[in-house]
């Protein structure tokens, strides 16, 4: 007899992404499954035609309200590389710092209050907290350090308006620099133990064949520069994305796919460590092992463990930095727009920001193109989804089903972690 | 003198941006001028989420003002303190994550100051807006009368 179960996750409702899961099994396998994004289309690519270059990074900042800091550095490598702008060293090593932030107060966020009660058992952040107050408050810790740092450089922490083509509009005071380097000292050991809690945490086993695919640069863990690499032996320069990776239209998404080589792959947190794992400090790479962790790994769920090594490199780097910070005569270099098409590609929290500009020669943007990481996991995410959900039991009840796969959507992306809070879950059987 | 925080919370858009509209005119209060940054400290935030409980932790006093959206007249004006505000998730505008949420988190862990009190105004539907309307703009001069004296009152 002919059974066929059909679940609809129908509502991903919050800020940075709507979506939904419909999921169809029939005679015990997977017929159908789609990760449909319905949110409306954001348009943020028409909005910025003939805008000034002097308006892309507050435009674009807006794009996301986790990670404005990402969207901010691919946009202005890009109209540098047109205008031909050597920034410095003293700006980039800026940039840097401003990256960590980001990336540190969205990983923390994403590990303590969206990702972690579902390995735990429980609804949420709250539960959890009354029973693990502690390791809630470490995370509230470490998240108020990458805020702090977005602050220092940005003016704020959320949409900060601090960057700008050629640099910043203004350097931290050195008094600032200092206050903000003796609390990342004091939040050090916050990162040891973050890391060696989440390796100790019992979790099942979602190792997969898929692609990773990082930036890759020669001497550093990459945050704003290098090529775009794989773990299939792709190396390519960012302005040769497009000869490489495809995007496409699917009939229940308004957000793009993208594949590489008409495979899915993955961009993220767990793909970078994969990727990059050697260019992470020994101090790190010495405490991975002795917690007996193994890198590369396709588990899917070592990418909460991706995000907790990373929390810790960004917090050495930022320590780093600000050990040897020293204000500039200027904290940009001057600006003459000129024509031409321009790349830039960063890793946000989430993993790849490619972007392209086309500008003409007072620098308004005559067409721009902007390839973000949520768009780029979605068709990894359905793979994962069927995989992980074949292997779980497809005879499961349907609210094992729906929970099971809220944690495996969450695991990848704070944005539509942010929306599974929201499934409302219809199930039809027949 | 008990140390008072007041944090406005909004976005650049129409209505949402009462909080920030509050603090200037807040600032530009004669009675508010009078007291030291160490005692009264303000200041404008977009969506703090979480980071609220960061923010909170060094004064005794927290005062919230945010644009609140429910199906009350234009320009109500609102007052919570405690508990009542973490009983409130829906009611209020939540920023990313909720106000209540996060205040029902900073009691779990003890985080809370002394004394929270929200003040609200029901925002309109205007945030395509660069302006917030003139209703919000005058419930805010009421809204800011109360506030210079609540804030003048405390011990």
């Amino acid at each position: 007899m002919n059974k066929t179960t059909t679940i609809n996750i129908a509502t991903l409702t919050r800020v940075e992404g709507e979506g939904a899961l419909h999921l169809e099994i029939s005679d015990g396998k997977i017929k159908a499954l789609n990760l449909s994004i319905y949110e409306p289309p954001r348009l943020f690519e028409k909005f910025l035609q003939k805008r000034s270059y002097t308006e892309v990074l507050d435009f674009v900042a807006r794009i996301c309200g986790i990670c404005p800091v990402a969207y901010q550095m691919s946009a202005v490598h890009a109209i540098e590389s047109i205008f031909a702008v050597n920034s410095g060293p003293w700006v980039r090593t800026m940039r840097r710092l401003f990256y960590c932030g980001e990336w540190l107060e969205s990983h923390s966020m994403h590990i303590h209050f969206l990702a972690i009660p579902d390995f735990f058992g429980y609804k949420s952040a709250l539960d959890m907290a009354k029973e693990y107050p502690d390791e809630i408050k470490r995370g509230l810790r470490l998240q108020a350090i990458g805020n702090e740092l977005i602050k220092l450089l940005g003016g704020r922490s959320v949409h900060p308006v601090g960057a700008c083509v050629g640099g910043f509009f203004r350097a931290p005071k050195e008094a600032q620099v200092t206050l903000l380097l003796e609390k990342i000292k004091n939040t050090l050991k916050d990162a040891e133990e973050l890391l060696t809690w989440l390796a100790n945490i019992q979790k099942k086993d979602n190792t997969q064949d898929f692609i990773c695919v990082a930036l890759r640069h020669g001497h550093e863990y990459p945050l704003c520069e290098g090529n775009i690499t794989a773990d299939n032996g792709l190396n390519i320069r960012i302005d040769e994305f497009e000869q490489y990776f495809k995007e496409f239209q699917v009939p229940y998404s308004t957000a793009l796919h993208c594949t590489l080589n008409e495979q899915s792959y993955l961009t993220g947190p767990l793909a970078r460590v994969n990727l990059n794992y050697d260019q992470l400090p020994l101090l790190i790479r010495n405490q991975v092992e002795q917690l007996g962790l193994k890198f590369p790994s396709k588990n899917m769920f070592d990418s909460m463990l991706a995000r907790a090594i990373e929390i810790y490199y960004c917090l050495l780097e930022s320590m780093r930095i600000l050990e040897n910070y020293a204000p500039p005569n200027s904290a940009f270099v001057e600006i003459k727009p000129q024509s031409g098409v321009g790349f830039g590609c960063t890793e946000a929290p989430r993993g790849l920001l490619w972007h392209r500009y086309d500008l003409d020669d007072q620098g308004f943007v005559k067409s721009a193109r902007i390839v973000p990481p949520t768009s780029q996991n979605q068709k990894r995410i359905e793979d994962d989804l069927k995989h992980a959900l074949t292997k779980f039991g497809l005879n499961k009840e349907d609210a094992e089903l729906r929970a099971y796969s809220e944690m495996l959507i969450r695991n990848y992306d704070p944005c539509i972690s942010c929306s599974t809070h929201f499934l409302d879950l219809r199930v039809e059987r027949s | 003198m008990k140390s008072i925080k007041v944090l406005g919370i909004g976005s650049p858009f129409g209505d949402d941006q009462l909080g920030w509209e509050a603090i200037d005119l807040l600032l530009a209060d004669k009675k508010i001028q009078s007291y030291s940054k160490h005692h009264l400290h303000l200041e404008k935030y977009d969506r703090p989420g979480l980071n609220l409980l960061v923010e909170m932790q060094d004064a005794e006093f927290i005062f919230l003002i945010d644009a609140v959206k429910s199906n009350n007249p234009i320009g109500k004006i609102y007052r919570w303190q405690n508990m009542e505000i973490e009983q409130l998730e829906h009611f209020i505008s939540s920023h990313q994550i909720g106000i209540g949420e996060t205040l029902r988190l900073g009691r779990i862990l003890n985080q809370l100051p002394e004394c929270i009190v929200f003040y609200g105004v029901e925002m309109g539907n205007n945030i395509s807006a660069f302006d917030v309307s003139m209703v919000v703009k005058k419930s805010l001069s009421t809204l800011i009368k109360m506030m210079g004296e609540e804030i003048c009152g405390l011990p």
